[in-house]
């Protein structure tokens, strides 16, 4: 293969990608998510389409709700939604951190099926141990 | 130990290893070629000008000749 | 007897080879875990931000080299030549932030990947900087390469800013950065702080002696064609082909 053909060929993939990540940046990236609040607020427009809700997890709300499913409420500028998640959320999952759950309103009710639960943190990281020297594994 | 986190470690250490090793191998290869142990890059250009200018002493050509011969 | 630059090279590379291994002693064995991060999750902290940071300084030189490079009193190959040195560390370094991003994402945040502004805009970073690196390869006169390739840096580089200030543009699953540059604020304390600073300048460290070698192999490349063209002209003419 010349070189030029090569080069056409590495250009080529190189352009569909940015392509690719400037259209993801400008859908996806952009609102990344809905708040909890503005969710309930735009909950007629939404419909049961697909998108992806923040809010904190509820301090007690988190409960097995059947063999594969979790169910919590999550909370942000004073409203609630309570979310089904299909599957077992992330090991960092705890009451108190915000999450990210992608999925859809069910039906015209208020309630939210996800299958996908992303978990939010700080960039602050406190040492669970400050006077131990040494770390277990 | 998390093996995710093992895994980072692991595939920072790896990458930058052997790309440390492959610049390492191609200069070394490059050298040989050369000819030259350790002759610095910054003699470069006076070099080539000497080349080039003993050329003209003895009225052998310049590179735009150069271009016309070959 | 080597160069007194030389032997700083090497020098920078011995500091790092050993600031790098001290790093991934202190950060897998002596520091201790953090709240909330069990499993020893919290540790690639002195990994994965230092290599974000030497992408942005190895795009920071490029960008630099490329100005100087432009600008007429200092129109210089060298520059040109460390513009390339750099960008080339700095997608390997901008590959290694989005895998260890990845695999740190899949035990925290519970995914591998998400179109989150920071990540989409890391991706974006890989991409263009590739681009840059293809851009150089395609053939002809060496200052036309040169400049062409000096004005895609400069524009490269507009990336670099959007991808830190990303997370407070817009709404993202990525957490505000440890090291906050703008701020003068550091959101980690002891050990875990004198760990990861030790990585950022290990790292760094390591960017500098691989960029300088990386200089050094374009050089030799250059004085490779130069001895080339020399040859071929003697050749020509002890063949008396090239009549004057």
């Amino acid at each position: 293969m010349t070189t030029s053909r090569r080069l056409a060929i590495v250009g080529f993939v190189i352009v569909a990608a940015l392509g690719f990540l400037v259209y993801k940046g400008l859908t996806s990236a952009i609102v990344f998510f809905r708040t909890t609040n503005e969710a309930l607020a735009q909950r007629a427009q939404l419909g049961d389409s697909v998108f992806q809700l923040e809010g904190t997890v509820v301090k007690g709300s988190v409960h097995r709700a059947g063999p594969n499913e979790v169910r919590f409420a999550i909370r942000q500028g004073g409203a609630t939604i309570w979310v089904d998640n299909a599957g077992d959320p992330p090991q960092m999952f705890r009451p108190g951190l915000p999450v990210v759950v992608v999925g859809h309103f069910v039906g015209t009710t208020d309630r939210f099926s996800s299958d996908e639960v992303m978990v939010k943190h700080s960039q602050q990281y406190i040492a669970a141990h400050p006077n131990r020297v040494r770390a277990s594994s | 130990m998390s093996p995710y986190i093992e895994a980072g470690y692991a595939v920072v250490l790896a990458t930058l290893g052997v790309y440390a090793a492959s610049l390492a191998s191609r200069e070394r290869s490059a050298r040989r070629r050369l000819g030259t142990k350790a002759s610095p890059p910054a003699a470069r250009p006076a070099q080539l000008e000497r080349q080039l200018l003993d050329g003209a002493g003895d009225g052998a050509p310049g590179a735009d000749d150069l271009e016309a011969g070959a | 007897m080597p160069s007194l630059r030389s032997r700083l090279v090497t020098l920078v590379g011995w500091l790092a080879l050993v600031g790098v291994i001290a790093t991934v002693w202190l950060g897998l064995f002596v520091t201790p875990d953090a709240v909330g991060f069990p499993d020893g999750l919290v540790r690639l902290l002195y990994v994965h931000p230092p290599m974000a940071w030497v992408a942005f300084v190895a795009y920071g030189m490029a960008f630099l080299s490329s100005l100087l490079y432009l600008w007429p009193r200092t129109r210089d190959m060298r520059f040109d030549r460390l513009a390339g040195a750099s960008a080339e560390v700095g997608v390997v370094f901008t590959g290694l932030t989005l895998v260890t991003g990845s695999l740190w994402g899949r035990p925290t945040w519970g995914v591998w990947w998400t179109w989150d502004p920071l990540l989409t805009t890391t991706a974006l970073l890989f991409v263009l900087y590739l681009g840059y690196l293809a851009l150089r390869r395609v053939p002809g006169d060496p200052e036309a390469v040169a400049g062409r390739s000096a004005i895609a840096a400069l524009i490269a580089f507009v990336d670099v800013p959007v991808v830190y200030f990303s997370v407070s543009w817009w709404r993202s699953l990525h957490q505000a950065p440890t090291v906050d540059f703008t701020g003068r604020h550091l959101y980690v304390h002891g050990s875990m702080a004198w760990t990861m600073l030790l990585g950022f300048v290990s790292f760094t460290l390591a960017y500098a002696w691989m960029t300088a070698r990386r200089y050094r192999l374009a050089s030799l490349a250059v004085q490779q064609e130069d001895e080339g063209l020399a040859h071929a002209i003697a050749e020509r003419r002890a063949e008396g082909r090239v009549l004057v």
